[in-house]
């Protein structure tokens, strides 16, 4: 393992929460109000609680090899040929993901930001952002997640503000919506956790291994406040109908809030956009370029970058196929499912088959 | 990474810097600040005067933005051009305007009279779908045509714009009036709400708030009066600060003052077999302002003053409510929420349709507190 890609474990924090809160959180509420109705938030609170299952199947597994690495896990459960596939698998189901977000980010910096630019030269310009902080290792990766996190954090306080003029009713009846509506809006809104996979990865990059299941904890509680506080000043504010009507229900929030001094507020939000459209895409980005030069034996030092833009070149273009916005959310629909596949079947898979074979750290 | 890849890609990364496809010259652009939506009437402001297609009616679309070129003779530029919708206004606006027309300044939308009576969601759509457009810009109603409001020659600030900004900003600390932005507009057409607006008028050379329009969600159905606006603002539970006047007689005399208050409101529901029952609880605390009664305010006396306003508001709600229950059959007051609240699934059909308004049962109490009696005793 080169040197700087071990990070702490208090960077992982900020990396769970970078590779989780991205773009889905600006349709969450919409996503959320479509089955459970006013009970949106319980539905987003009950989604949350798949990723902390997900964050014990990996700590598990990790805790029985803590000295291999994700492809090295892979190669010693299902054998050499078949370990290398699966990594090629979450590969591609990496670069789907990343997909989706790049074009969702894309998507809504032209919308709201770059009307006239080309939606190829905004994918173009984040793409090369990622590609250049993936390069650094996972240490730069860590850094920048944390810097990112205390940038966006006053975004946090700013979405408080129309709470004041809120009408708390359109949460209620609470549990009206029926037990069947709300656990099919948690399965929707467990998606939008995807991101707590990457673990697989940096699980094997932290320093103190001991500390992961608490810093796993910390981010996922973190993700989870967020989504749910969100979730609910859409609701308040708007109204479960007419967050139906909206895209990203979470901007027109923005839009409604006022200074007396600062007539447009939501500009703070564009300003600090770029960090929350990709920040999802380069620890998800690190993780397969990671994976990928290790399953290929790529030399670190010499050829990295090259795995990198293997990645981001697919990426790019997949991101750029959706023919227009509808057909991309469908894309971040199915990409949502197939993070139910790598994030909670493939783990879960992975620690059946260590139990069955009994593959302890030494052997490893 | 190698030396030249990162530099590579740094280069590429300030490329952007230089220029991009959305740059666009400040002095090239139009800001309005207010603009208004009318039916179109033929023989409008618009030279082209285009004809009305089958089975829509046209709009006409009035901006006011101030003119910022160096020599201009008129301070603002006001433009009235009619279209199918508001986009179509826009195209139509490239011919005769060399500007680019920016949306994001935008403060206040009037809406004509006869526009707002026929509904006007079909002609917002591209208010609520631009992503520039404020939610914050304020919403009102024009007694007439909203175009007539924008043409006001006002003189006593900069322009109308400026004007209605500076009318609507922080009213609800001046008097009991509902003042709506955008984005409230658009959410209080949810299931059980109904929007309000206020009405601007044109009074020769001023423009002022004449009185309060009543929506059935996208449909003005009533014009109300401005005491009849006040009640209003105090059933729905609007915050605000404002004189209320009061008449008392004290010893065969008549003594006329005014109490400067804040209101709050509280609604408790319940269901029973006599239908849906709402009591409404208006809190009203503030101080005594003026009084006609020379002699020292003592306590009995604070007492007594907060009774009779007590009394008096009671009894103008409580004509407002027969008023909305008999004539108006919208919930306006902003209750059938609190129905909601008990039994969404069961009531979400039938709470917008006028009978649930008209039957259920409706008490107020009105309390008053005065903590203060000003520099006088």
């Amino acid at each position: 393992m080169n040197s700087t890609d071990t990070i702490t474990s208090k960077q992982l924090i900020y990396i769970i929460i970078g590779a989780q809160i991205g773009m889905g959180v600006f349709s969450l509420p919409r996503l959320a109000g479509m089955e459970a109705h006013q009970n949106a938030w319980l539905a987003v609170f009950l989604g949350g609680l798949l990723p902390f299952l997900i964050l014990f199947i990996i700590e598990r597994l990790g805790r029985r090899m803590p000295e291999s690495g994700f492809v090295a896990m892979n190669q010693l459960l299902f054998g050499r040929w078949l370990g290398s596939v699966m990594v090629f698998l979450f590969v591609v189901y990496i670069i789907f993901f990343e997909a989706t977000v790049v074009r969702m980010f894309t998507e809504v910096t032209s919308a709201f930001l770059l009307p006239r630019t080309p939606l190829p030269v905004i994918a173009f310009i984040a793409m090369l952002a990622v590609v250049y902080a993936i390069n650094k290792g996972a240490r730069v990766v860590a850094r920048l997640n944390e810097i990112l996190f205390w940038i966006i954090l006053p975004l946090l306080v700013i979405i408080m503000i129309p709470l004041a003029g809120a009408d708390y009713t359109n949460l209620l009846p609470v549990g009206e919506a029926g037990l069947k509506s709300i656990a099919r809006g948690a399965l929707s809104c467990s998606t939008a956790y995807a991101g707590i996979e990457v673990l697989l990865v940096f699980y094997f990059l932290v320093r103190q291994k001991g500390e992961i299941i608490k810093a796993g904890i910390l981010g996922l509680g973190y993700t989870m406040l967020v989504y749910v506080l969100v979730t609910v000043i859409c609701q308040v504010v708007w109204g479960n109908n007419f967050i139906q009507t909206l895209n990203w229900p979470v901007f027109t929030v923005f839009k409604t809030i006022r200074f007396p001094v600062l007539e447009r507020p939501e500009i703070f939000m564009l300003a600090v956009w770029m960090g929350v459209g990709i920040r999802p895409t380069m620890n998800m980005g690190f993780a397969a370029a990671y994976s990928l030069s290790e399953v290929l034996h790529v030399k670190r030092d010499k050829y990295f970058h090259l795995v990198v833009i293997a990645i981001a070149l697919p990426v790019y273009i997949l991101a750029l196929l959706p023919p227009n916005l509808i057909i991309a959310f469908k894309w971040a629909e199915y990409a949502g499912y197939t993070f139910l596949l790598a994030g909670l079947f493939y783990p879960l898979l992975m620690l059946v088959v260590a139990v069955i074979r009994g593959k302890e750290a030494q052997s490893a | 990474m190698p030396r030249k890849v990162s530099l590579t890609v740094i280069i590429l990364l300030l490329l952007p810097l230089c220029g991009c496809w959305d740059s666009r010259d400040l002095d090239k652009l139009n800001f309005p600040l207010a603009a208004s939506y009318d039916l179109h009437s033929p023989g409008s402001a618009d030279p082209s005067d285009p004809p009305t297609p089958p089975g829509r009616k046209l709009m006409d679309v009035t901006t006011m933005t101030p003119n910022l070129a160096p020599k201009s003779s008129a301070p603002v530029d006001i433009q009235t051009l009619s279209g199918i919708n508001a986009t179509d206004v826009r195209q139509k606006r490239a011919l005769i305007d060399p500007d680019t027309y920016v949306t994001g300044l935008l403060k206040t939308i009037i809406i004509g009279e006869e526009m707002a009576s026929l509904g006007i969601n079909p002609y917002m759509d591209a208010l609520l779908r631009g992503t520039t457009i404020s939610g914050t810009m304020y919403f009102a109603v024009a007694a007439g045509r909203g175009e007539d409001i924008l043409k006001t020659p006002i003189k006593n600030d900069t322009n109308i714009g400026t004007y209605l900004l500076a009318l609507f900003d922080g009213i609800h600390q001046r008097t009991f009036i509902p003042v709506i932005r955008l984005g409230e507009f658009y959410r209080s057409q949810d299931t059980g709400k109904n929007p309000v607006a206020p009405i601007l008028e044109r009074k020769g050379d001023r423009v002022i708030i004449s009185g309060v329009a009543v929506f059935k969600k996208d449909q003005m159905v009533k014009k109300l009066n401005l005491e009849e606006g006040q009640m209003l603002v105090l059933l729905r539970g609007i915050a605000g600060e404002s004189y209320q006047p009061f008449m008392r007689n004290e010893a065969g005399k008549k003594h006329w003052g005014s109490v400067l208050v804040s209101n709050s409101r509280k609604v408790k529901y319940y269901q029973d077999q006599q239908g849906h029952n709402f009591l409404i609880t208006i809190k009203l605390t503030g101080n005594l302002d003026e009084h006609s009664h020379q002699g020292p305010v003592t306590e009995k006396h604070l007492k007594e003053i907060e009774k009779t306003v007590e009394q008096q508001v009671k009894n103008q709600c409580e004509k407002f409510i027969k008023k909305m229950q008999e004539e108006i059959k919208v919930d306006c007051i902003d209750i059938s929420k609190y129905a909601l609240t008990k039994n969404r699934r069961a009531l979400e059909k039938e709470i917008d349709n006028p009978e649930f308004i008209q039957y259920a049962n409706i008490k107020v109490m009105v309390k008053v507190h005065l903590d203060k009696t000003g520099e006088a005793r």
